[in-house]
């Protein structure tokens, strides 16, 4: 089994396997060790399955059963979903060796990385999948382990509330894509992303005569359907205004680490999915697309949504006493900034907004795990009532500013960057509405992230701070990387990496190819 | 007929039957006001210290936020109905619109 099939498998076999463990060994220990010890080997997974791809340059295809496209499940990974996969499953191994700190003994442990490698399988499955109906199932995986882990804290009423709301709209958003994939089926004849994709490309019909055949109806009237149905739920999973109801509620009421998860990494899959039907499966920006005349008015309402989101969320985390919400917010308003880079349709937006994900994510999962350890000593998340950890704690401290300044967009780290690269995309196609929307959202957040820096660094609350949760490596450890991964996101390092993942994304001739070639070669070699 | 005129009908046909179900039942019975619940906006005491440095920014604003804080993210389901549906018809019309007019390529 190729290592991008077989990331997912390990991560649900674990999960399922854990609660039966648990029926025997009751050591908590043994399942810190467990879960740290599958992230590990998951990263390294998907490092190796990011590596292939970079060496072969072009999508790997894995047939799921042996069963071609669009007979069977294939999962297709090119660069954009193994740098977004590799990403993932990185920051995901930090946030399992502080999750050991941060639960400590808690007997629900067990449960606790049961559903954790769970919603890991999901947004491996999402970023690998090549077909629109396991792209559902994987979004059902994610959302359904996501509701879980809100609800964690099952004697919270605020805790249980959060996940009923998050699962509701969940459902919502699930149906408006299951639909959508129904209408897909309907129109295209099959739910192969590459094939798809093909049938989208007045070139590729021309080619392969054959895609035809699986045509049928109005194609471009369903597209329209499909992709606001889409649209609507990849939306609600990336935060964005007016579905974002769910998230100021469903992260602050989470564990400290799932909030890092959610608000770092959940979050992205809401922007990729988008990012994979705008760009490669439907080319709504791709002039040789059938398609490519919706591209001013989807460009025009996601924009303008990602704007809105932006600015909405940045003046409402001036208002906030709850620091996690505050953090919530936060990450509103930088979806929503990546939805504009999206949005423009350019390769330099598109680099722009994947250099944005992978900035955010670092930034966004350092945050609240360096601010959990404020929460978690001053046993509160009222912000005037955080204790000055960063000064007892020079790790934490340098944490909570580096991740702010990140965010913010500040020199030398990787925030500044991305927004630049931002920037940079926005000038480039003349929206300088844009620009004043990146430059306010950012100062007036600058102001909310203060809000955290001053009490937990400069603050004189240092009495009754219990220090020795303070120290161990499970959390100084996950700080220290994640301090250390804002300052290597520099395009000196990255340029290249992110650089090919947007090339592959924006040009999918070669993701097209692959897909056909798998459903000729079975075809040719008679079955 | 093609995918999309099955999903219009099918969809048209549930919406006219909810519409039906429904009728009766919202003539009959009065709105039931609730507290507001537990998680969302707003918090207990919006108040921010005169300390902070947003204080300034939440009083020279403070007409935006009552409308932020009491109309949009309430933390109630139906306001959040309210905003989300419009986008997601708007979204619908808009695209289809297009395609109809344009005529898609």
């Amino acid at each position: 089994m190729h290592l991008i099939a077989a990331a997912p498998v390990v991560l649900v076999a674990t999960a399922f396997a854990i609660p039966l463990i648990y029926l025997k060994i009751k050591s908590v220990k043994v399942f810190h060790a467990v879960a740290l010890s599958v992230t590990l080997t998951v990263f390294f997974m998907t490092l190796l399955g990011y590596v292939y791809v970079s060496q072969v340059g072009e999508p790997v295809v894995y047939r799921m059963g042996g069963w071609p496209p669009p007979l069977g499940i294939v999962y297709e990974a090119d660069s954009f979903s193994t740098l977004l996969a590799t990403y993932t499953a990185f920051i995901i191994v930090f946030v399992t060796l502080y999750s050991s700190w941060y639960l400590g003994s808690d007997t629900g442990t067990p449960y606790y990385y049961s559903l954790l490698l769970g919603l890991e399988a999901g947004l491996l499955g999402i970023y690998y999948t090549g077909d629109i109906f396991n792209l559902f199932v994987m979004l059902e995986v994610l959302g359904i382990t996501c509701y879980g882990l809100v609800a964690y804290y099952r004697n919270s009423k605020e805790a249980v509330e959060a996940s009923i709301k998050y699962a509701f709209f969940g459902a919502l958003a699930g149906l408006s894509y299951f639909l959508a994939a129904v209408i897909t089926y309907a129109s295209f004849g099959n739910l192969t992303m590459g094939l798809v994709a093909a049938e989208s490309r007045p070139t590729f019909r021309l080619l392969t005569p054959f895609v035809d055949l699986f045509t049928w109806g109005n194609v471009i009237a369903a597209v329209a359907v499909i992709l606001a149905l889409s649209l609507w739920t990849f939306t609600f999973k990336a935060g964005i205004f007016p579905n974002h109801f769910w998230l100021p509620d469903a992260h602050p009421a989470a564990p400290t680490p799932i909030s890092a998860i959610l608000s770092g990494l959940v979050v992205n899959a809401g922007a990729y999915t988008s990012a994979r039907l705008l760009y490669t499966v439907f080319g709504v920006y791709d002039p040789l697309s059938s398609f490519y005349s919706l591209s001013p008015y989807l460009g025009t309402v996601l924009s303008a949504l990602g704007a809105f989101s932006a600015i909405f969320a940045s003046v409402m985390m001036l208002v906030q006493n709850d620091v996690k919400r505050l953090i919530a917010y936060s990450t509103v308003m930088h979806l929503g900034l990546i939805f504009t880079g999206l949005s423009l349709g350019t390769p330099a937006g598109v680099k722009a907004a994947t250099y944005h994900i992978l900035t955010h994510a670092a930034g966004k999962a350092l945050l609240f795990m360096s601010v959990g350890v404020a929460i978690e000593v001053s046993k509160t998340r009222r912000i005037p009532d955080l204790k000055a950890v960063g000064r007892l704690s020079p790790v934490v401290g340098i944490a909570i500013a580096a991740a702010c300044f990140s965010l913010v967009g500040l020199p030398p780290l990787g925030g500044f960057f991305s927004k630049f690269a931002l920037y940079q995309a926005y000038i480039e196609v003349g929206r300088f509405e844009l620009v004043a929307v990146l430059l306010a959202s950012s100062g007036i957040a600058m102001l909310g992230y203060l809000k955290v820096i001053y009490p937990t660094l400069f603050g004189s609350q240092t009495s009754d701070i219990e220090t020795h949760r303070l120290g161990g490596p499970s959390m100084l450890l996950p700080l220290i990387a994640l301090i250390a991964l804002l300052v290597i996101l520099n395009p000196l390092v990255i340029s290249l990496a992110i650089d090919s993942a947007s090339r592959s994304l924006v040009y999918a001739d070669r993701y097209i190819i692959k897909a056909l070639e798998a459903f000729v070669n079975y075809i040719t070699s008679g079955g | 007929m093609d995918a999309l005129g099955i999903a219009t009908i099918l969809t048209t046909m549930s919406i006219v039957l909810a519409l039906i179900l429904w009728l009766p039942i919202s003539l009959r019975t009065r709105i039931r006001r609730t507290e507001l619940y537990l998680s969302g906006e707003p918090q207990s005491g919006f108040t921010v210290r005169v300390t902070e440095i947003s204080w300034a920014v939440r009083r020279v604003f403070e007409r935006i936020y009552e409308i932020l804080i009491g109309h949009v993210q309430t933390g109630i389901f139906n306001d959040w109905f309210a905003l989300s549906l419009p986008y997601l018809l708007i979204l619908l019309l808009l695209l289809v619109i297009v395609v109809t007019v344009r005529g898609g390529v």
